[in-house]
């Protein structure tokens, strides 16, 4: 039987979901979304122990979710570079990283706030806090090593390194917990964690914003991408310049 | 779905009854969203910024390229004139 593949052909280039613009269907989601979250946010119910500091979680337990799963991501194409030595898994390590700094750093601001109502006090030594510490001076030190380089392959070999050693922390961070039972940070999974004492509605709150922060996750890590792609583009037109000349 | 969530807002019943913003957790609540929304802000500024400058490094190298080889082409076309014997 004949197969008309000038049909098959037609009905590749011309495929709806290809023709869809990505980028602008998440920021219009992102538009939506965030003063939804926002809303969401001021209605929910109050906490009668932390009172209004209490929805500072909302937003503290996301960027924190976020900042594990761009070490993932970190990880991943860390292996995937040491696999292959691709420069696409240099650009996902590149953008990875930073997000998973960039998440971190907002993890641990909110946290320092909430701690100064909660705890009174800004900073304590706590197992949770002191392992993100560590994390981040680690990742920073990867970002420094890199910088600090100027031969390409060698500094994606150095990134895919701290890549895998460093994600020996993401654990011990979500884990210190659950091990270290002194410190004043909760467990928040779990049937004893504090993430099964929400109410009702606090519950669509969370989700929904962390549904927020996930797509503002994939928007940023798409620019990020687009970014290193473009310094690549420059690149290629400044040694076919220099060639010429 | 909206509806409801606009009535919520309306009987929205969970204020506490404590006197003083700091006393309540608000400022540290305000505090909290005005640093994540700094950040975010500012890193997207940041990566705009930064693509921008990129967008105009490439233009620019682009139209010198093509620059470049309009002065090749005439060049190109005045060699291959047969030379008169």
């Amino acid at each position: 039987m004949a197969i008309n593949t000038e049909f098959l052909k037609q009905s590749a280039s011309s495929n709806p979901i290809k023709k869809l613009n990505w980028t602008q269907i998440l920021v219009w989601s992102l538009l939506f979304l965030f003063p939804l979250s926002l809303y969401l946010v001021w209605i929910s119910p109050t906490d009668a122990e932390l009172l209004y500091s209490q929805r500072i979680f909302y937003f503290h337990f996301p960027a924190n979710i976020m900042c594990f799963v761009s070490f993932t991501v970190y990880f991943t194409a860390a292996i995937g570079y040491w696999r292959k030595r691709g420069r696409n898994w240099d650009i996902v390590m590149m953008a990875s990283l930073e997000l998973g700094l960039f998440f971190a750093l907002i993890g641990i601001l909110t946290g320092s706030i909430w701690a100064r109502y909660a705890w009174n006090t800004w900073w304590t030594w706590d197992p949770r806090l002191t392992t993100v510490t560590i994390m981040m001076a680690v990742y920073l030190a990867g970002v420094m090593l890199r910088n600090a380089t100027d031969e390409p392959s060698r500094k994606a070999a150095l990134t895919a390194a701290f890549g895998i050693i460093g994600f020996v922390n993401v654990p011990l961070v979500y884990f210190s917990t659950r091990w270290f039972t002194r410190g004043l940070h909760p467990v928040i999974f779990g049937s004893n964690g504090n993430a099964s004492n929400l109410q009702g509605f606090m519950n669509v709150t969370l989700a929904v914003s962390t549904i927020t922060v996930g797509l503002l996750f994939t928007y940023l890590i798409i620019q990020r991408v687009k970014l290193e792609e473009m310094r690549d583009d420059v690149a290629v037109l400044q040694f076919a310049h220099q060639d010429d000349e | 779905m909206l509806n409801q969530l606009l009535l919520a807002g309306l009987l929205f019943q969970g204020k506490p009854e404590v006197t003083g913003d700091v006393n309540s957790g608000l400022f540290y609540l305000i505090a909290a969203y005005a640093v994540v929304w700094l950040f975010i802000f500012g890193y997207l500024y940041s990566l705009n910024r930064r693509q921008s400058s990129l967008r105009r490094d490439i233009e620019r190298l682009k139209q010198e390229e093509a620059e470049r080889e309009q002065i090749r082409q005439p060049e190109a076309g005045s060699n291959s004139q047969p030379r008169p014997r």
